[in-house]
């Protein structure tokens, strides 16, 4: 990848979210993305049936419209590195995603999936983006949010660990000088 | 079906249920397991949905990595009906919920694990200790497996990921994110 590229990655994982993909399929992102130094649109746009076909020519998988270049395709196993490459991540609220963006300290906007029950999307996006940590969005207010984005305003996410729910189910066990497992 | 003590000291490893709830979940109890002593906690079954083709071979991958050979011992699996499918109804939800709890039930009746852990509701009448772990997802809200362990006093431990969601649920423990 050349320097000076930077990489925006919408993900939706291994779900369809058809509203997501088609919010991203749009001429008006693309110059918002350019207008903020944004040179690459990546889309991994899962299960769905939605197909871009307005950020590239109908049938196309990649194009380069409006100054910037865009691809997209179903699934990777790989999403780690397009993550970790991206100067920006756009994705659903699923908690894989979500964490796997702000461990590797990537700026992340969130869109909850609206049609999941009892939405905890929402819940987990709400809470992260009350403490500075990432921007939730809901779909119809995606365009806006990208236009406002200022990751230098995010909070860093400090990484959790497993070490005390271990340490309480050694103990709960009977293994209460037990340590951590090899790994 | 009362939360127990911690268990006396012991030598011995015990024979663990690892429930693996599906997508996110699964990842997080696999997670958790990277931290254990896997030595202690052994032999392992994981408990997965009928309906789910993606968590055992995860399981299976981690199980290789875990005890570096490509034939894994001290591992089996089983299989359950799934408690809720993603935009399935609430009412619904709450009988299949029950359906997978009566026959997660009956594993631990025939398995007699010593340990269950995971993101599906397991009830234990002999020793088992249960420990069940919210999904770092649930940060203000019980979900409906939670909600139905935590009222009915059926965890041995109750693991929330948000220390917001300990203030509102006092029994449960917060001992930190797995992420």
């Amino acid at each position: 990848m050349a320097a000076a590229e930077r990489s925006v990655f919408v993900t939706v994982g291994t779900t369809k979210f058809d509203a997501l993909v088609e919010r991203v399929d749009s001429l008006e992102l693309l110059r918002i993305l350019r207008s903020k130094g944004y040179s690459k649109l990546v889309i991994q746009k899962g299960n769905g049936s939605y197909v871009p076909h307005v950020v590239v020519p109908a049938g196309q998988a990649k194009a380069t419209t409006e100054g910037i270049d865009v691809e997209y395709f179903d699934y990777s196993p790989s999403l780690a590195a397009y993550i970790s490459s991206a100067a920006l991540v756009i994705s659903h609220a699923g908690s894989g995603s979500i964490f796997e963006s702000l461990t590797a300290g990537v700026p992340l906007l969130v869109v909850p999936n609206p049609l999941l029950m009892d939405n905890h999307q929402q819940e987990l996006g709400a809470t992260l983006a009350a403490g500075g940590h990432l921007v939730c969005a809901a779909p119809d207010e995606l365009l806006n949010a990208v236009r406002s984005f200022d990751g230098s305003r995010l909070v860093p996410y400090s990484k959790g660990s497993p070490a005390g729910m271990v340490a309480a189910i050694n103990r709960q066990m009977g293994f209460p000088g037990a340590g951590a497992g090899r790994g | 079906m009362f939360r127990r003590r911690p268990a006396a000291p012991r030598k011995a490893p015990a024979k663990t249920l690892i429930v693996l709830g599906s997508g996110g979940h699964t990842a997080e109890m696999l997670t958790l397991m990277d931290s254990m002593d896997k030595s202690l906690y052994s032999p392992r079954t994981y408990v997965v949905a009928a309906t789910d083709p993606m968590s055992a071979p995860k399981a299976l991958v981690r199980e290789r990595l875990w005890q570096k050979t490509d034939t894994p011992v001290g591992v089996s699996l089983l299989q359950i009906p799934r408690s809720r499918e993603v935009g399935q109804s609430y009412v619904t939800s709450v009988a299949t919920t029950l359906y997978s709890l009566i026959f997660a039930f009956s594993l631990v009746l025939v398995e007699r694990p010593e340990l269950v852990r995971g993101m599906v509701a397991v009830l234990g009448l002999t020793s088992t200790q249960i420990v069940y772990v919210e999904s770092i997802a649930r940060t203000r809200r019980f979900s409906l497996s939670a909600k139905l362990l935590y009222h009915l006093r059926l965890a041995d431990l109750l693991f929330v990921q948000w220390e917001q969601l300990a203030k509102t649920y006092p029994r449960a423990v917060y001992a930190g994110r797995l992420y």
